[in-house]
């Protein structure tokens, strides 16, 4: 595909907006103990929040193709800042990780599955994104003549 | 960015402004998360036992009176719901891995209690028993009978008595009834150990 600087921008911007709800999905569905405020591992949640992040993508490009490489985008960033956060008392405090393997195997077998949650509700929120600018579009041009 | 889309942006500004927002509350719910759980981690290293103190009396009557009192410190910011406390005292004959230990006196707390360490506070536990019990005396007695006869001059109130003490604990805020989700149990629990033989008191 190809992808002009415009574009770039574009995924980016939007792939960096859309990246904080992933993280936090992903860290609050390892410690909902402590995360706040918590969706409880709820999985119909983080499918409706996936498919409102997903919405700006398709709202916002005219190309499908675009808007679901955002979505791609935004899932890889926001799961590296899951991870991020995850290590975050070893990054902040000194205390050493005793089993880094294990650890970290944890957290990547019990997310795995979200993975796939955002990028499926972000398909879902990119075609509601541009079934809601083409209905708006429509109207619009409807009301144009209308008045003409 | 094209003019088309800046365009399109600037028309529906309500819907990037509340896409934003929707990215800020979660950058700061995120960021809010992942303190709570430096410092969760952090209190495991923080709450600790503090000072210790111990007496062995005996009674004029052949009886024991036992006293035990320990600190719990917690300087974190959370409070500590303690689930279950156990003292027990001991005297132990013979060495490890097969030796037989006589239980003198115990004590324990449920959590029916309610108990609570409030944070940032040092809480000091009292511990009192009077043995009594003729089977328990006569038990201790023939220990130190038994002693003398191999030259190790014991008395009741000198014999050497080993305190136990094993305090659980939950950080008061969180949750900590999970059934499968087991770790997110121990995240949020203190365990804290004691044994005045381990200690060389």
């Amino acid at each position: 595909m190809k992808v002009n600087r415009d574009d770039t921008i574009k995924m980016i911007v939007i792939a960096l907006l859309g990246s904080t709800p992933i993280a936090f999905m992903t860290f609050d569905f390892m410690f909902p103990n402590i995360s706040t405020p918590s969706l409880e591992k709820n999985m119909m949640a983080v499918l409706a929040i996936s498919a409102l992040v997903g919405l700006p993508c398709g709202y916002l490009s005219r190309r499908t193709d675009m808007a679901m490489m955002t979505v791609i985008l935004y899932t890889a960033i926001g799961y590296a800042l899951a991870v991020v956060l995850y290590s975050a008392p070893y990054l902040t405090h000194h205390i050493a990780l005793i089993l880094p393997g294990f650890y970290y195997a944890m957290f990547f077998r019990f997310t795995l599955l979200l993975l796939f949650l955002y990028v499926l509700g972000g398909f879902v929120g990119t075609v509601l994104g541009q079934w809601i600018r083409d209905s708006i579009g429509t109207e619009e041009t409807s009301l144009t003549w209308k008045e003409k | 960015m094209t003019e088309a889309t800046a365009a399109r942006i600037k028309k529906h500004w309500i819907f990037a402004t509340l896409y934003v927002l929707l990215s800020l509350f979660f950058l700061v719910a995120a960021a809010e998360s992942a303190l709570t759980y430096s410092s969760v981690v952090n209190v495991q290293e923080q709450v600790v036992l503090g000072r210790t103190t111990h007496s062995e009396e005996a009674l004029p009557n052949g009886t024991l009176l036992i006293n035990f009192s320990i600190e719990v410190v917690n300087p974190s910011r959370f409070d500590i719901k303690v689930n279950s406390v156990s003292w027990y005292v001991k005297v132990y004959n013979g060495t490890e891995p097969h030796r037989y230990g006589i239980q003198i006196a115990a004590d324990y707390i449920g959590s029916t209690e309610g108990k609570e360490i409030a944070s940032t506070s040092t809480d000091t536990l009292y511990f009192t028993a009077h043995v009594t019990d003729p089977y328990v005396l006569s038990k201790l007695n023939e220990f130190i009978n038994y002693s003398a006869s191999k030259g190790i001059v014991y008395t009741l109130a000198t014999a050497p008595f080993v305190h136990e003490f094993d305090m659980i604990g939950y950080l008061a805020e969180f949750e900590h009834n999970y059934l499968r989700e087991s770790y997110l149990n121990d995240l949020v629990k203190i365990d804290l150990k004691y044994s005045s033989e381990g200690a060389g008191a």
